[in-house]
Order: C-alpha cells, then sequence, then structure tokens
C-alpha cells in the first residue's frame, strides 16, 4: 500500500487536503508566536505596574488596571474575539482586519494572564531585596536586573508556559471570525468533503504536536526548579 | 469617537440575557459535575495497580489537556454522530466541556491524593475503617480540601470555556450577545452589558466556592 493509500485509509483525506492542514498548522504557529510575544511584553509591563507601591496608593490607576486584567481574565476569550471584530470598529470607526483583530485580542488576552503572574512573582519578593540592593549603592535597574528578576523568574516561569500553552490552543477560537488557520482548515475541509470527522481529527494531532513538547518541557521547568528549592 | 449609548433596545431584551446567563450556568455545572468524577476516576486510575489504567488515564489526560477544546467540541459532536448516537448540541457541550474538566481535575485531584501521607490511611485502617470509608474521609475529602482553590479555578474556567457552546447552536450568553448585536445593531451596548454578566458569574463563582470552602474544610481555618 502506497503512502498516500494508507493516508487516504486512516484519514479519507487527499494529500492536498493534508497540504491545506499543514499550512493551516504553520498559521496557528505563526499566529501563536506573534501574540504570545507581543501579549508578554505588554503583560511583563501591566504586571511591572500593578506591582508598584505607588500604583497600589493612586487608586484610580490601580482601578484602571484592574478594569483591564478583570476583563481580560474575567470573560470568554470567544467574546473577546468578537467584540474587538465587531463592536470596536462600531466605536472607533476604525475597520480592522480579521488578521488585527486576531492577533491583538490573542495578545490582549495573553497580556490580561501574564501581567498577574508578573505581578505576583515580584510581589513575592521581599522588601528587604530591594533595600539590599541600594545599600550596595545599585540603582533601581541595576537591582531589578540582578537581584529581583533572578528570584521573580523563578516564580513566573511556570505558570507563564502554562498561559502560552493555552493561548496556542486559543487561537483554535480566531478562526470564527474567519481567521484561516488550522481550525479554519479543517472546518472547511469538513464543510466541502461532507467528512467532518477525518480533518478534524487530523488537527487535533497537529495540535497535539504542537502542544506536546511544550508541555513536556513545562514539566521539566518544574521538576527542575522544585529541586533547587 | 462620538458613539452614543442607547441601552433601550438591551433593557427591552433582558430575558434573553437572563436566559442565557442560566444556560451558561447550567453548562458550567454540569459539566464541573461531570468533570469532577472523571478527574476521580481519573486520579485513582493514575495510581491503580493496573498498568492498563494508569496508562490509558495518562494518554486521555495528554490528549485533552494538549488539543483545543473547540477541536474537541467538534470532535465529540461529529464523532458522537458518526458512531451513530444522536446526542443534542446541548448533551455534547456538556460532555466535551465535562470531559475537558475531567483532564484538567484528574491532574488536580491527583496532586491532592499524593499530598495525603501513607500514615493517615493507616491510621484509617487501624481505625477499623472499611476501604469506602477510608477512600472517601481520608482521600479524597482532605485531598480536596488541599487542591479546593485550583478547582474553584477550574469551575471559573469552566464558565468562560461554556462560551464556545455557541459555535455548535446552543443558546447560552455568547449566543444570545452575537444574536442580539445582529438584531438591534447595537454591538457594544450588547457586549458591555454581556462582558459585565461573565465578570459577575466568574466572581460569583469566587466567592461562593471561598463561602463552600469555609464551610466543608473547616479545619483549615482554626
Amino acid at each position: 500500500m502506497e503512502l498516500t493509500d494508507l493516508t487516504r485509509w486512516l484519514f479519507h483525506l487527499s494529500p492536498y487536503d493534508i497540504l491545506l492542514l499543514l499550512k493551516g498548522a504553520l498559521t496557528t504557529i505563526a499566529l501563536s508566536v506573534g501574540a504570545i510575544g507581543i501579549g508578554s511584553i505588554l503583560g511583563a509591563v501591566v504586571g511591572w505596574i500593578r506591582s508598584l507601591r505607588l500604583v497600589k496608593r493612586i487608586r484610580p490607576l490601580w482601578w484602571l488596571t484592574s478594569i483591564y486584567v478583570d476583563t481580560m481574565r474575567g470573560t470568554p476569550l470567544l467574546l473577546q474575539v468578537y467584540f474587538v471584530y465587531y463592536a470596536v470598529p462600531v466605536l472607533t470607526g476604525i475597520n480592522t482586519s480579521v488578521f488585527f483583530a486576531g492577533i491583538a485580542t490573542l495578545a490582549l488576552f495573553q497580556g490580561g494572564y501574564v501581567s498577574e503572574a508578573v505581578r505576583s512573582g515580584l510581589e513575592a519578593i521581599e522588601r528587604t531585596q530591594w533595600w539590599a540592593g541600594e545599600s550596595l549603592g545599585m540603582s533601581y535597574l541595576q537591582t531589578m536586573r540582578y537581584i529581583i528578576l533572578p528570584q521573580a523568574m523563578r516564580i513566573i516561569i511556570p505558570p507563564f508556559i502554562g498561559i502560552c500553552l493555552g493561548v496556542i490552543k486559543d487561537t483554535s477560537l480566531v478562526s470564527t471570525i474567519g481567521f484561516i488557520e488550522l481550525s479554519f482548515r479543517a472546518k472547511s475541509i469538513g464543510a466541502r468533503t461532507l467528512d467532518t470527522l477525518p480533518p478534524w481529527l487530523f488537527a487535533a494531532g497537529l495540535y497535539f504536536i504542537i502542544c506536546y513538547p511544550i508541555s513536556r518541557f513545562s514539566q521539566q521547568i518544574e521538576a527542575r526548579l522544585r529541586k533547587k528549592q | 469617537m462620538n458613539y452614543v449609548f442607547h441601552f433601550q433596545s438591551i433593557w427591552n431584551n433582558a430575558e434573553l440575557f437572563l436566559s442565557g446567563t442560566l444556560v451558561t450556568l447550567q453548562l458550567a455545572v454540569l459539566a464541573m459535575l461531570f468533570g469532577t468524577v472523571l478527574g476521580i476516576v481519573g486520579a485513582v486510575a493514575r495510581n491503580s495497580h493496573w498498568r492498563i489504567a494508569r496508562g490509558f488515564s495518562a494518554a486521555a489526560v495528554e490528549a485533552i489537556r494538549n488539543t483545543p477544546l473547540l477541536v474537541q467540541l467538534y470532535l465529540w459532536y461529529f464523532g458522537l454522530g458518526v458512531l451513530g448516537i444522536d446526542v443534542p448540541p446541548y448533551w455534547s457541550v456538556v460532555i466535551a466541556l465535562g470531559v475537558n474538566n475531567g483532564g484538567y481535575l484528574t491532574e488536580i485531584i491527583r496532586a491532592g491524593i499524593e499530598a495525603i501521607k501513607i500514615q493517615q490511611i493507616k491510621a484509617g485502617v487501624s481505625l477499623g475503617m472499611s476501604g469506602f470509608q477510608v477512600f472517601r474521609y481520608i482521600i479524597i475529602m482532605p485531598a480536596f480540601g488541599i487542591v479546593f482553590p485550583a478547582v474553584s479555578n477550574q469551575f471559573v474556567i469552566s464558565i468562560l470555556m461554556s462560551a464556545l457552546a455557541m459555535i455548535i447552536g446552543v443558546k447560552d450568553l455568547t449566543y444570545q450577545a452575537v444574536y442580539l448585536q445582529a438584531h438591534t445593531f447595537r454591538s457594544i451596548e450588547t457586549y458591555i452589558v454581556v462582558i459585565v454578566l461573565y465578570i459577575i458569574l466568574s466572581k460569583a463563582i469566587v466567592l461562593f466556592s471561598e463561602f463552600l470552602d469555609r464551610r466543608l474544610f473547616k479545619y483549615k481555618y482554626v
């Protein structure tokens, strides 16, 4: 039996459909990388701002950041996708493309979750560590770089990888507004061939191949960090 | 940005929001109950003597945790149909979401069970407890007490994930939002109300689980 016959028997998928699905998987990876990259920077900045003592004292500033974080963490991503794609253009008059809306929503989502991880990591470091840096004559950035971050990273990294994993899986939701990635491909192939199960099974396999190494990696890192303590 | 807000059309359709909220809550609670049962079974299987049970549980957990819920939902929805089992969309959402919760809860409950010391179980046996009593009072309930924050967090995730139900046509809160914004053209107002409702729901669940935590596991707070 040839390979193409085997795949057809296994998945009822033509090689062309498989190619489409693989292409979709590449789009999913690119979308995840883009969203995670932008979202992590956003989350790090928001988390850092929220960990500042000054911000907690000025209540309006704290509420403003809380509105962002709580909205991202308290509403379904699907709703956020629809909001950015359908409601934001009405409000601002700017017509957003599917591409822009998809990446922006996922990045905002990632940012909301990462900011809480960063904040809890920074707040877990005692104030005496800051004083130690100051008494050694270090500047703010030096204290941050050499004293606080090495300790805080240990707390931030495990949840951070978990959040990234979640966002990779949640990229499937932007297919609902027509972002052409893996889930969209699977759905359209299913609609065209009227055989819905094979493309979805294949897509599930591809998602698994993308996510499984990352989840193993996060388990290893967690084990290593636990050993260090 | 000179947008004029009109909340009148939202107010006229208040009952749609109410029914949507109820459906969302129903889905999340049913999926959570189903998931907890699966989670306990999975966690026990993970620690069992049979290699097949261990392997199956581990494989299922990895498969569930490493694929998107959207894909799982479609697979359950179409897969059960292909197998000749006709399930209405509502129940396929409950199954998909429940199995998904089960995968995550398996890991959570396993962590709780592994935190129970073997001496505790021996103490239970020496008090003359039966196997089931030991399992119930010494393994499962204290394990839940240890991991309760993670379980309640999963409940909130269950609420948020139930929004996927609208994709296969279950009339939950997100479905009503999309329906209303298409019919009234008041998308901003609709989404603001629904976002507020979701935030209230998830905050309510956090408060409710804190209350439950204090009721069920009083010993943690003495």
